[in-house]
């Protein structure tokens, strides 16, 4: 008689598609030893190609961002909003504020660790397209509300239109939580059988790992850069290699104990603690009224510029563009199959009017609000002469934050906060992407078998350290950007598939109204279209029948 | 069942290959200094350099100004040294660029002899030389700073002196400079022989004392640079070199090629020598003035000159 944990086990390895996953692991472990064995080989490989794509596609990456933005729009607006990602009775599974907490933390928490005095700080020093003159007063505005642009609408519209699909087909039509699905229309049912299917499924995990992995690696200097501030340990190997040892302990604890405990009660505490470090600087950070007043002026220039600002395509400055928007553009594409991916699996049961605006409008209202606290903390420091921010930016954007918290009240303090969240949003992020990845590696299970996640896991963690320490961070981002490029395409054809879609729906208005009542429970009188209830019973059926 | 066990196998080997990976890796050294450099807008950063004296900090400051209007991210090192200093901390990588004086690239750098030569050939000696090493240079720039001789005014009136070669009219004369002055062929001794100077006697005074001791009559001609601020005070006159000895040392930014590449070589190099075009000899003497007579920080200078031209405005 075979343990519990050993029957669970094998079901775990058998729930891997080996033709999802061996492709995907071919050409990751390439880049991954092409970057260890010759990291400037690989640099040096990629980046001609990189600036090819970003000069030659720059208008395309341009062109669907604003698309995606309008179509978000759109659905938010539209009688289609009403309905439910899920059966038309069921219930989100998160309660809002984890939901939004855990989004937080998967996408953009640890970039605004590292941006949140970088960005800001180098607008302000260099303002995009001529608009200010260099580090005056106009500038502050227009660094700030670039800053928001880059971390903006544009990029988590596209989250919630490639979450929302996948949402919506899976929950709501059955079919299994993979980007493959949403290709059911033209590839039929078992799209996730089909090579076209696997083929975009193999994309979706090489540019996940190879996104992941360097962000984490990211993470962990600015960890390691953090401790070296905190208690002069040395920036080396031997801190790196213990930064991970303990980070990947961490998040083995929180893998383990599940979706719901270990994500969302970190992405809970890590949201009061940003939170808490937000109001440190706007209320000690010595320039209260100016940081408050800056919010209101910045944000709202945002919020009516977004759309112009969305077709700027900067003739005549296309240097700029391909080092910042579209850049930026690009490396947001390359994490749209995980952060998509992930936010749909947090977001059963919520209507897609409620999902579009929660994913749209929450993380990065908090971003905008953080940017313009730290952001304009650190330029006013820089304004008066309380320290020399633009010289630490340049000698390590690493450090930038913890050089602005050294002259802000109580460092210590504030600093070890820092590097609590970076730890958290370490964790949290690997957790997270873990998950997605062994879902995508297990025929779309949305519970996939905890070896599958703590193999995934220590995957790119192990490739985030290799390359931390043999120097190939630099280059896999290139890999993560340039295999974004498909993913444009994959998006533009969800929103396609996604609005067919949605047409077959019953239209939300003629049915009756369960959505007002719904603490009534009343039962729906509408036909109901789809088949109801794509949970763990039913998608661990699914692979049973994949694998034969 | 079979498929399964293989699929064990292959990951555990997969997580067995990575842990070793990552334990050899381990063994070196954190290599990844500069991942900041991967960072967005990366490639719109660079380090610049100036040498040490008021013209080429001041060249500096207006090159990064009129580079951040411009959205290029501009890290500058001022005060580095001379041309070997400076040019080993290019080669190095420690800066991305620096302004040199062409002639001074032709001299010391590549080595060669200019005594002689037209601008052009020593413009092109110099381009010759950066491009056999990868490197790019600017527009030079309608300045020039090449050592000169100067008189008084009203002795320059007195005496109808416009040429060096006019010198030779006089009885005799003392010429005053900077000791090492003496003895170079692009000095005293080169006077000497290009212009049959056979009158002069060669005063050594210090560099900072050049125009007192014109102006007090010390000397009656003394050796100064052709940007000097003191210049612009009227009270100087400037003699015309008419043989070419001192050559004629206008400046140009060098950048290596594929650091120009990665910012976009058209653009970057449109703001060089947009900024270049402007820096004529009475400008550049006006800028040095600014800083040495004036007592000005020599970034206020540059930043209140590119607003005055307007030279970026769409």
């Amino acid at each position: 008689m075979t343990s519990q944990t050993e029957v669970k086990e094998r079901t775990g390895l058998k729930a891997v598609d080996p033709w999802v996953f061996l492709p995907s692991a071919l050409v990751i472990g390439a880049f991954v030893a092409w970057g260890v064995l010759a990291p400037e080989h690989l640099s040096a490989t990629l980046t001609p190609f990189l600036t090819w794509v970003i000069r030659t596609f720059g208008w395309f990456y341009i062109a669907v961002s604003f698309s995606v933005l309008m179509f978000a729009i759109f659905l938010m607006i539209h009688p289609w909003g009403r309905i439910r990602l899920g059966a038309d009775d069921s219930k989100p599974d998160f309660r809002t504020f984890t939901w939004i907490a855990m989004m937080f933390s998967a996408g953009l928490g640890s970039a605004l660790m590292f941006y949140g005095v970088v960005e800001p700080l180098t607008h302000w020093q260099a303002p995009p397209h001529g608009l200010a003159e260099p580090q005056s007063d106009e500038a502050v505005n227009i660094a700030l509300q670039f800053t928001y642009f880059h971390w903006g609408f544009n990029g988590w519209a596209m989250y919630a239109v490639v979450g929302g699909s996948l949402a919506y087909f899976c929950y709501r039509r059955g079919t299994k939580m993979l980007l493959s699905s949403a290709f059911t229309p033209v590839l039929g049912p078992n799209a996730a059988e089909r090579p076209m299917g696997r083929l975009i499924d193999v994309l979706g995990i090489i540019s996940t790992t190879f996104g992941v992995a360097t962000s984490l690696g990211l993470n962990g200097l600015q960890l390691s850069g953090g401790l070296n501030y905190l208690f002069g340990t040395p920036n080396t190997n031997l801190i790196a290699v213990f930064i991970v040892i303990t980070v990947t302990t961490l998040f083995l604890i929180s893998a383990t104990t599940g979706v719901e405990k270990g994500v969302s009660k970190l992405a809970d505490l890590g949201i009061f603690a940003t939170i808490g470090l937000f109001l440190f600087f706007v209320f000690l950070g010595g320039a209260t009224v100016k940081v408050l007043s800056l919010m209101l002026e910045t944000v709202g220039n945002y919020m009516i510029q977004v759309i112009p600002m969305s077709l700027m395509t900067g003739v005549g400055d296309e240097t700029w563009m391909g080092a910042w928007t579209i850049f930026y553009w690009a490396w947001w594409y390359s994490w749209g199959p995980f952060v998509g991916m992930f936010v749909a699996r947090i977001s059963r049961g919520r209507t897609i009017r409620e999902f579009i605006l929660g994913v749209m409008a929450a993380p990065t209202g908090f971003g905008f609000l953080w940017f313009a606290a730290v952001g304009g903390t650190a330029i006013d420091i820089q304004q008066t002469g309380r320290a020399d921010l633009l010289a630490a930016v340049a000698e390590s954007p690493q450090m930038a934050l913890f050089a602005t918290l050294d002259v802000l009240p109580v460092p210590i303090i504030t600093s070890a906060l820092c590097v609590f969240l970076m730890v958290l949003f370490f964790v949290s992020g690997a957790d997270a992407a873990a998950i997605t990845l062994a879902t995508m590696a297990s025929r779309g299970a949305l519970e996939p078998p905890k070896i599958v996640t703590v193999v995934m896991g220590a995957l790119f963690g192990g490739i985030a350290c290799a390359l931390l320490l043999a120097g190939g961070l630099g280059g896999l981002q290139q890999a993560a950007i340039l295999g974004s490029g498909p993913f444009i395409i994959i998006a533009c054809a969800l929103m396609y598939y996604w609005v067919k879609a949605l047409r077959e729906e019953p239209d939300p208005r003629s049915g009756p109204k369960e959505k007002l009542d719904q603490a009534g429970h009343l039962v729906s009188t509408a036909p109901d279209p789809v088949p109801v209830g794509a949970d763990v019973a039913e998608s661990n059926e699914s692979n049973e029948e994949g694998a034969r | 069942m079979r498929r399964m066990t293989r699929l064990r196998r292959s990951v555990a080997g997969a997580a067995a290959v990575l842990l070793t990976s990552v334990v050899l890796a381990a063994c070196g050294e954190v290599q990844e200094k500069n991942v900041s450099e991967q960072q967005a807008g990366a490639d719109l950063r660079l380090v610049l350099g100036t040498k040490n004296f008021t013209e080429s900090i001041i060249m500096g400051e207006l090159y990064k100004r009129a580079l951040e209007e411009n959205g290029f991210q501009v890290v500058l090192r001022k005060n580095i040294g001379g041309t070997e200093v400076i040019d080993a901390q290019l080669e190095d990588g420690d800066i991305d660029a620096y302004p040199e004086y062409v002639d001074l690239t032709a001299t010391i750098l590549a080595g060669e002899d200019v005594l002689g030569k037209s601008r052009e050939e020593v413009s092109k000696l110099a381009q010759d030389f950066y491009e056999s090493r990868d490197q790019v240079m600017s527009d030079e720039t309608p300045f020039g700073n090449p050592d000169a001789v100067a008189v008084t005014t009203p002795f320059a009136q007195n005496n109808r002196l416009r040429t060096i070669e006019d010198l030779r009219g006089l009885d005799e004369f003392t010429f005053g400079a900077r000791p090492e002055f003496e003895n170079r062929e692009q000095g005293f001794a080169g006077m000497q022989s290009v212009y049959r100077l056979t009158n002069a006697e060669f005063v050594p005074v210090a560099i900072d004392a050049r125009f007192v001791a014109l102006f007090e009559g010390d000397v009656d001609a003394a050796n100064i640079f052709s940007t000097d601020p003191q210049l612009k005070s009227g009270d100087y006159r400037v003699l015309e070199d008419t043989e070419g000895l001192f050559g004629y040392q206008h400046a140009a930014l060098v950048i290596g090629e594929k650091k120009l590449n990665s910012l976009g070589s058209k653009k970057f190099m449109g703001v060089i020598n947009t900024v270049n075009k402007q820096l004529t000899q009475s400008v550049m003497i006006d800028l040095n003035a600014a800083v040495d007579l004036d007592g000005r920080d020599p970034a206020d200078v540059a930043s209140e000159f590119i607003k005055q031209r307007n030279l970026f405005e769409n």
